[in-house]
């Protein structure tokens, strides 16, 4: 090989092994995209949560009821199910998983609740996504009916 | 001939010089003072309070908080390659000490930058500076 392509090859290897930072966003958008508030008590929203982790397809990796915090995990969309039986399942690779976090604390009258959202190691910033999982959680939080 | 394969040996060599500092450095030797002063404050606040605030600085630096026990005081966070463990201890009713340690891939690394976040973050939280928007839904 030509000692300049070898040059340029030697560039190129050494600058792919740093990562290219994640779009800049602040605390503020963060908490404006992240933030929840419920009118309903906080124990009751941290348990509709967790439901709701499990009804996204989530597998609940840790939850600490007293903070109320709960994580849960699941394989990535893209990544294949032997590679992430492969890598070990649940706790694998942060590249083949996707991580819901959820805390949910008291805010008089009602709860607060904060969403972090990722997907493959990368912090998800796509509001349909923290919709979809508010939709989840209004559901999970709607009166029962009685039985007939 | 020899002067046309130096220039791009020089070249390469440059190159490799030049990128791989980007990456990483060489670990710094902190004594345990040094590293106690580095990662532990106290605040003026109690333990709930401050672990509520620790727990929204994580979030609000874009960490997943994937372990927390409360009771005894430890949350673990992680954003990309790099991790954060925080300790709290009850000092007072009105004092709280907040330790972070961080991690980078995997391994026990002291990143000064990010322990420094992580405590501004933390304060600006108990001091009111840093809130959830005002508006409800």
């Amino acid at each position: 090989m030509p000692p300049f392509r070898a040059a340029l090859l030697v560039l190129a290897v050494a600058l792919a092994g740093c990562e290219a930072p994640p779009p800049p966003i602040s605390a503020e958008q963060r908490i404006a995209l992240e933030t929840r508030r419920f009118d309903q008590p906080r124990d009751a929203v941290a348990r509709a949560a967790a439901t709701a982790l499990l009804d996204a397809g989530y597998i609940i990796r840790s939850s600490d009821f007293e903070a109320g915090l709960v994580c849960g995990e699941r394989r990535a969309a893209y990544a294949q199910e032997a590679h992430y039986a492969r890598a070990g399942g649940l706790g694998a690779w942060p590249s083949i998983t996707d991580l819901a976090v959820v805390w949910v604390h008291a805010e008089p009258p009602g709860a607060g609740a904060r969403l972090h959202l990722e997907s493959c190691g990368a912090p998800l910033l796509d509001p349909a996504a923290y919709d979809a999982f508010w939709r989840r959680l209004d559901a999970r939080l709607l009166p029962k009916e009685a039985p007939r | 001939m020899a002067r046309t394969t130096a220039v791009p040996a020089i070249l390469a060599a440059a190159a490799i010089g030049l990128a791989l500092p980007g990456c990483a450095g060489p670990d710094r030797e902190y004594s345990q003072t040094q590293l106690s002063a580095l990662q532990t404050r106290e605040y003026d606040a109690g333990f709930d309070k401050t672990f509520d605030a620790a727990v929204a600085a994580l979030f609000d630096a874009g960490f997943g908080v994937y372990g927390s026990d409360k009771r005894g005081g430890v949350v673990s966070g992680r954003r990309s390659g790099e991790g954060v463990q925080l300790k709290l201890d009850h000092l007072t009713d009105a004092r709280t000490a907040v330790r972070i340690s961080t991690l980078e891939w995997g391994q026990a690394r002291v990143n000064e930058a990010m322990i420094k976040e992580l405590h501004d973050l933390l304060n600006r939280r108990l001091t009111g500076a840093l809130t959830a928007p005002p508006a409800g839904r």
